[in-house]
């Protein structure tokens, strides 16, 4: 007689550990993340990801390659500072975040997907905690990843500052594309929270990075308004405020550090009070 | 049984209108239809439910719990397939019920298992890895119910699981629903406005009309009211009966040669009983005329 064993048992009900909200939080930003990276996407939005991260890493490739290939000329001309290399990967940063929060927060709501998120152990403050922790992370591929590559490029042909000057360079540009990541995160989920059309948000998103960088620069430049004026410009306070963090100043320079700390703080909270408040009035059912 | 829901004098208001306007029942465990016409306040009572909004006034408690107070912990428990198409189209139908399973609670690894079982159970595990944009509406309807059973809730939310069905799935679906009630063990809610799927499915009907409660109870006592016509059949001629039974003062109609139909209050069956015995008429049928719960809520607006 042979042995009979059944292995399809069909549903059952379920008897096992049962795991908090923070898990529901991770796990929805695991899931956002994924979505961002491109799993379960087309190639076009794969390839548009690889190719804006790609951008962002250029300028530390070629950095690398340079301190390998003619170490001394570099040095004689001079090796970038990190308020330089923000500059570098500016572009590349408005792109990524443009790609970031519509991917994340859009679809949900133009399909409805938000009310299966709401009838979890989630609610409105914690789902938008899971989306903005995916879009922080998907940020930091280029806030955070370039520099760290350069620093540890430089380190391994010998233009470092040494292995504990490494960790505390490390730090510091940790520290900085923290600051700049955090800002971009709340800023662009505010924007994102605007419409449920993901192209949409995404024009929204570029059109209101770049032209603050534009009329604050006709402002201050071309109609000598007050340098103050730079506060309103987020990319400004962002790269300002992640340059500082390296003792170094950027475009915004003549501000007293203060002045930098408290714009970056009102640019982030205040984003973050309006994307709460927008969601609190997303209509789940009725 | 206990009841899952306890809903006292729940009042929610929408700006000037009043969707649910002191609302008091128990909703029992086993499957149970909430019936009622649309904007009836049936999709306001289980956004409630489920904690999305609070009461104006009143109280609900679900499953012992205020789901106002201890939303993350009720919707831990409840499983909620809402009216509207609520799935992206680009996700793969395990991935996004392994998903749901996860935010409820579920480990990863056991989510996956979870969500493989669900989707047979509603009859796709052959489907489990196509895009849910490529899925038909009942199949799409049957995603809806996988992600909803998938962390095996102990009250399962169905907001008007038969819309856009054809006749063929939609008695499939309410098979389904009632397999899931019954054998499942999980405490189902029905949100329907059609009397007939009510009727098929559920044990105990909620039903609301202008967000107020019109009535609840099980089926068969909604149906079958003790109180009103009775069917009474005598080995004799039903005239003799009805002229009997008018000159008691009891209102009688004459159903058939040996059949009346009388309508009888709380306090008239004794008299009944004493006129029947007195008069030494052979009684061969006595009961109730039932009604169907079409006849009972057709002024509330449900469709049959």
């Amino acid at each position: 007689m042979s042995e009979a064993r059944i292995h399809q048992l069909g549903y059952r009900s379920y008897e096992g550990p049962r795991l908090g909200v923070g898990s529901a939080v991770m796990s929805t930003a695991r899931h956002a993340f994924r979505s961002l990276l491109g799993v379960r996407r087309g190639v076009f939005a794969k390839l548009v990801t690889l190719a804006t991260a790609l951008l962002a890493y250029v300028p530390a490739v070629v950095l690398a390659g340079l301190a390998i290939l003619i170490p001394q000329q570099l040095i004689e001309m001079g090796l970038p500072g990190p308020s330089d290399f923000l500059g570098f990967t500016i572009t590349a940063l408005v792109l990524f975040v443009s790609l970031g929060s519509p991917v994340v927060l859009c679809p949900d709501r133009r399909h409805g997907t938000i009310a299966l998120y709401l009838a979890s152990p989630l609610n409105r403050d914690t789902y938008l905690l899971g989306r903005a922790i995916a879009v922080f992370a998907f940020l930091a591929i280029v806030t955070i990843g370039p520099t760290l590559l350069l620093l540890f490029a430089l380190e391994m042909v010998g233009q470092g500052s040494g292995f504990i000057g490494l960790l505390g360079d490390a730090g510091r540009a940790i520290a900085a594309g923290t600051v700049l990541g955090l800002l971009f995160t709340c800023v662009s989920l505010a924007i994102s929270s605007l419409t449920d059309r993901q192209s949409t948000a995404a024009a929204f998103t570029i059109l209101f990075l770049f032209g603050s960088l534009v009329v604050s620069g006709i402002l201050i430049e071309g109609l000598d308004v007050t340098p103050t004026v730079g506060l309103a410009n987020v990319v400004f306070v962002g790269l300002e405020a992640a340059v500082r963090w390296n003792g170094e100043t950027g475009e915004l320079g003549h501000l007293p550090t203060w002045q930098v700390a408290l714009a970056w703080a009102a640019w982030a909270g205040g984003t973050a009070a309006f994307v709460r408040w927008r969601y609190r009035h997303v209509e789940v059912t009725r | 049984m206990d009841a899952v829901i306890e809903a006292r004098a729940v009042t929610k208001q929408w700006g000037a209108v009043t969707a649910l306007d002191d609302v008091t029942v128990d909703v029992p465990g086993g499957v149970t239809g909430l019936l009622g016409a649309n904007g009836a306040g049936k999709t306001t009572l289980l956004g409630l439910v489920l904690g999305f909004h609070r009461p104006d006034t009143g109280e609900l408690r679900v499953l012992g719990q205020d789901p106002a107070s201890a939303g993350p912990q009720v919707r831990a428990r409840v499983g909620y397939a809402p009216e509207h198409d609520a799935l992206p189209p680009e996700a793969r139908a395990q991935e996004l019920v392994r998903h749901v399973a996860e935010l409820h609670g579920i480990p990863q690894g056991m989510a996956v298992v979870r969500a493989s079982e669900a989707l047979d159970l509603v009859g796709l595990g052959e489907e489990r890895l196509r895009p849910i944009g490529t899925m038909s509406t009942g199949q799409r309807q049957r995603v809806k119910i996988a992600q909803a059973i998938a962390h095996d809730p102990r009250l399962l939310l169905l907001d008007e699981p038969t819309n856009g069905l054809d006749p063929m799935q939609r008695d499939d679906m309410l098979a389904l629903i009632r397999r899931i009630g019954t054998e499942l063990g999980i405490h189902v809610v029905v949100s329907s406005h059609l009397l007939a799927e009510v009727e098929r499915v559920c044990d105990g009907v909620v039903v609301l009309e202008d967000g107020r409660l019109a009535g609840s109870g099980g089926i068969r006592d909604l149906a079958d009211d003790p109180r009103g016509p009775h069917i009474v059949e005598i080995d004799g001629p039903s005239e003799h009966l009805h002229g009997l039974v008018v000159a008691a003062g009891l209102v009688a109609r004459i159903l058939g040669p040996y059949a009346i139909a009388v309508e009888l209050g709380s306090d008239d069956f004794d008299r009944f009983r004493d006129l029947i015995a007195d008069a030494g008429l052979p009684l061969r049928r006595f009961e109730p005329i039932r009604t169907s719960l079409e006849e009972r809520f057709f002024e509330t607006g449900v469709q049959p």
